[in-house]
């Protein structure tokens, strides 16, 4: 077993287990028609209105899904919303643009653009232009996004995925012409950014739950209560270790100190 | 002055502080930035312990200890890591360590370059290139250079930036993969960056991980201090902090630039004028409650 | 098929990174089969990805060349901007590819210092890069006089906390409460913003932290099953 297995990473392997198991009978049980009730996130409620606005104003909608390549799972969330946004676009017939800055995620965006407009019936009115790539660099991507926003001004701008310090720099060019704006993101160092510049913000997980609500599959909403279990789990452990942390502390009993380690280390990275 | 005409008047000063058109604060920061450069305002910094953690990291290793430092940010960025780097190579080569310079991101050669001429030939010629110090350079790979080095150098380098055999050089004796180094210094602006080099090389090798990031990065990686990263620079002030604690730490030794105390002087002018505004905001929304509330 | 045959690739590939991290990782020269699989897909399927970004980048420039060229050709709005991204990108391409003034061969780095490229990028691409950074600190400026209001209980909050710490990181904000004895020395502004920088803001990173971690897992375990439509261009029902 030592060759075919990382003994150091037992610890790793059994959350995995665990959290996978869970997480399968979540979907399971949402098939067999328990489907876990979400509370709305105002991001994702807003998002068909702010569509709306732009069917109103006669102006494009602006999507942006990050600025990470496709082995970033927030670039793969954003393009799931993409895929919801571009049905409802397509519904409206409302004009949208996707500015990337990975070849591949540009790709990836016109599939799942292309796939979303034939859902809607109107796969006519796709156009593979309207996914471009601009630049793998940085601030390059941000001066043509933020000069394509001065000049066409967007009514609606949808900033989904993983960004880095540009968040600002193309949420406050957003904020400059009026565009509603609607962002999402797991970089925890930018989402003070997106909620001052933004009006609404998916923080973190959200940004990964808003395909399952706007979409409302049960298999995909099953996951959000899997989830749920999984931080509920997190939350009793912080709350148990916080407990005996503080009791080893103040009474110093072996049994308590030796219990305290034993759950620290299996916390621990690298293997208990 | 009339009445109606008073509070029409207090009425627009009270709407023009809250709705500020944002060009007047592009303008002031612009002049008060720009005139703290030219009157090259100083303030002296103290180390907080965060970085006082990674100072004394550095200072305690035996002399001949290997540091991986790994530059991973672009010039967008330098204001901020570089002078991170410069106190750092700075503080290894004084205490007689050895450092391995190379990098995850395309940009990185350039930054290396720029460490290794401004600082290490400049300050340090006794220190030669290949004994005491090697610019490796970036490779492909992004996380899965941090992985392939985990495992052996030769694997991804064969030769340093120069070209000469890396089975040559007398820094790397003893050192064939990130394993047998002796600290791990990252400075990043993004990814990859300090969070892949502890998930992949630090927590899985063991060999502690001090890091800089930019000031707007630095929250992120609090949660890693003290267990999985054991000293941290956040941002121009933490680079400022570092540059004070090496001059505390070594008064004999004069650094010949100290850009991030350089440049504090007018970070701290710009936070001010901020606060300025934001106090100025809130005035402006105070005042227009109390005249709706009068109306 | 076609949605069949990607979307059990994503499922094969997941399964397999997912099982590296449960191989041991053999010495090198040494281990069994199975561990050298592992370690073999553990160290190339980046590679692999690497290399498809590389054919993909020829996409990425078709597009380029497709939006600005076929705005220069029709004369549409701004077509100098579009004139100017295409010499760019060409006189770009083509000093790299031919390693102009630089160290010439196979081997040579196309960024040399001494090359054309190197100068484009030392002279060029980096002040540019450092200009736009710079805007960040304007628009932060702006962003925080929008923001920072006190509207509601939690927004003062805010305000309150963005107050400290923008002055208990400036030199100011220690002179200004140096006064302060030593009993109350933990009201001191420096203390105080790094006090809410490592307790209360750390608490909520923390959590976030710990959601974003099983946002990820759930999003990785979708798309292992093929539960996320769309991004694949999958067929909706």
């Amino acid at each position: 077993m030592a060759g075919w297995f990382e003994q150091a990473n037992w610890n790793l392997a059994l959350f995995t287990l665990i959290l996978g198991g869970v997480l399968l009978a979540s979907i399971r049980a949402a098939l067999r028609g328990r489907v876990p009730r979400v509370r709305v996130l105002p991001g994702v409620a807003a998002m068909a209105e702010a569509v709306g606005r732009a069917v109103e104003m006669g102006r494009p909608v602006f999507f942006v899904p990050g600025t990470r390549d496709l082995d970033n799972v927030q670039t793969v969330a954003g393009l799931a919303v993409l895929g919801e946004l571009a049905a409802l676009t397509a519904r409206l017939e409302c004009r949208l643009e996707v500015l990337t800055d990975r070849s591949l995620v540009m790709a990836a965006a016109r599939e799942a653009g292309r796939a979303a407009y034939l859902a809607a019936g109107r796969p006519e009115t796709w156009r593979d232009d309207s996914v471009s790539y601009v630049s793998d660099d940085q601030f390059g991507f941000v001066a043509r996004v933020d000069g394509l926003i001065a000049r066409e001004r967007p009514a609606t701008c949808f900033w989904l995925g993983a960004f880095s310090a540009e968040s600002l720099l193309l949420a406050e060019a957003g904020s400059q012409i009026g565009a509603i704006q609607i962002a999402g993101t797991a970089e925890r160092s930018q989402l003070p950014f997106f909620i001052a510049a933004c009006d609404y913000t998916l923080i973190g997980e959200e940004l990964f739950a808003a395909s399952a609500c706007l979409t409302g599959d049960p298999a995909l909403l099953g996951t959000l209560r899997g989830q749920d279990l999984g931080k509920a789990v997190a939350g009793g452990a912080l709350l148990l270790g916080s407990l005996l942390a503080t009791a080893a502390a103040l009474t110093h009993w072996p049994f308590i100190v030796k219990l305290q380690s034993a759950l620290q280390r299996l916390f621990s990275a690298g293997g208990p | 002055m009339t009445g109606t005409e008073h509070t029409a008047g207090s009425s627009r000063r009270a709407t023009g502080l809250a709705t500020l058109d944002r060009r007047w604060i592009y303008l002031a920061l612009a002049a008060a930035i720009a005139l703290s450069i030219v009157a090259r305002i100083r303030f002296p910094d103290t180390p907080s312990p965060l970085v006082q953690a990674a100072y004394d990291r550095v200072e305690t290793l035996p002399p001949g200890a290997s540091i991986v430092m790994a530059l991973d940010y672009s010039p967008s960025s330098r204001p901020e890591l570089e002078p991170m780097a410069f106190a750092i190579a700075r503080h290894a080569m004084l205490r007689g360590h050895r450092l391995i310079l190379l990098s995850t991101w395309d940009t990185g050669n350039a930054m290396i370059a720029r460490l290794c001429t401004e600082v290490l030939r400049r300050e340090f010629p006794e220190r030669r290139e290949g004994e005491a110090w090697v610019a490796l350079g970036y490779k492909s790979g992004n996380e899965m250079l941090i992985n392939a080095i985990r495992q052996d150098f030769d694997s991804m380098y064969a030769s340093d930036m120069e070209g000469r055999s890396c089975a040559d050089l007398a820094v790397l004796a003893g050192v064939e993969s990130l394993a047998d180094c002796t600290l791990i210094v990252s400075l990043s602006s993004g990814t990859p960056g300090l969070k892949e080099w502890v998930l992949f090389a630090g927590d899985v090798t063991g060999v502690p991980v001090v890091g800089g990031s930019t000031g707007v990065g630095t929250p992120e990686f609090l949660p890693y201090f003290p267990r999985q990263i054991r000293g941290l620079l956040g941002g121009l002030k933490g680079a400022a902090e570092y540059e004070a604690a090496l001059e505390l730490g070594h008064p004999d030794f004069h650094q010949r630039t100290m850009a991030a105390t350089d440049g504090m002087g007018p970070q701290a002018v710009a936070h001010s004028l901020i606060v300025l505004f934001i106090v100025l905001g809130n005035v402006g929304l105070l005042l227009q409650r109390r005249q709706r509330r009068g109306t | 098929m076609r949605s069949r045959a990607p979307q059990l690739l994503v499922a094969a590939v997941g399964i397999l990174l997912v099982l590296t991290a449960f191989v041991p990782r053999p010495a090198p020269g040494a281990g069994n089969a199975w561990q050298g699989f592992f370690a073999y897909i553990d160290e190339n399927f980046s590679v692999w990805f690497n290399i498809m970004a590389v054919f993909a980048f020829g996409l990425g420039a078709a597009s380029l060349l497709g939006v600005h060229g076929g705005r220069v050709r029709r004369r549409g709005r701004d077509w100098p901007y579009s004139l100017a991204t295409l010499l760019a990108f060409g006189v770009t391409l083509l000093v790299g590819l031919l390693k102009l003034g630089g160290p010439p061969g196979l081997t040579g780095d196309p960024a040399d210092s001494a090359s054309i490229l190197g100068r484009i990028f030392a002279a060029v691409v980096s002040p540019l890069q450092a200009s736009m950074f710079a805007l960040l600190a304007f628009f932060v400026a702006s962003a925080s006089y929008r923001a920072f209001r006190v509207r509601t209980r939690e927004a003062s909050a805010l305000l309150a906390a963005a107050l400290v710490i923008l002055i208990g990181r400036t030199p100011f904000g220690s002179a200004l409460t140096q006064w302060l004895p030593e009993p109350l020395a933990f009201l001191r502004l420096e203390r105080l913003s790094l006090w809410i920088v490592q307790v209360p803001n750390l608490a909520g990173q923390r959590a976030i932290m710990i959601g974003i971690a099983l946002g990820v897992v759930a999003m990785s375990l979708r798309l292992i099953l093929g539960l996320e439509r769309g991004v694949l261009g999958k067929e909706r029902p």
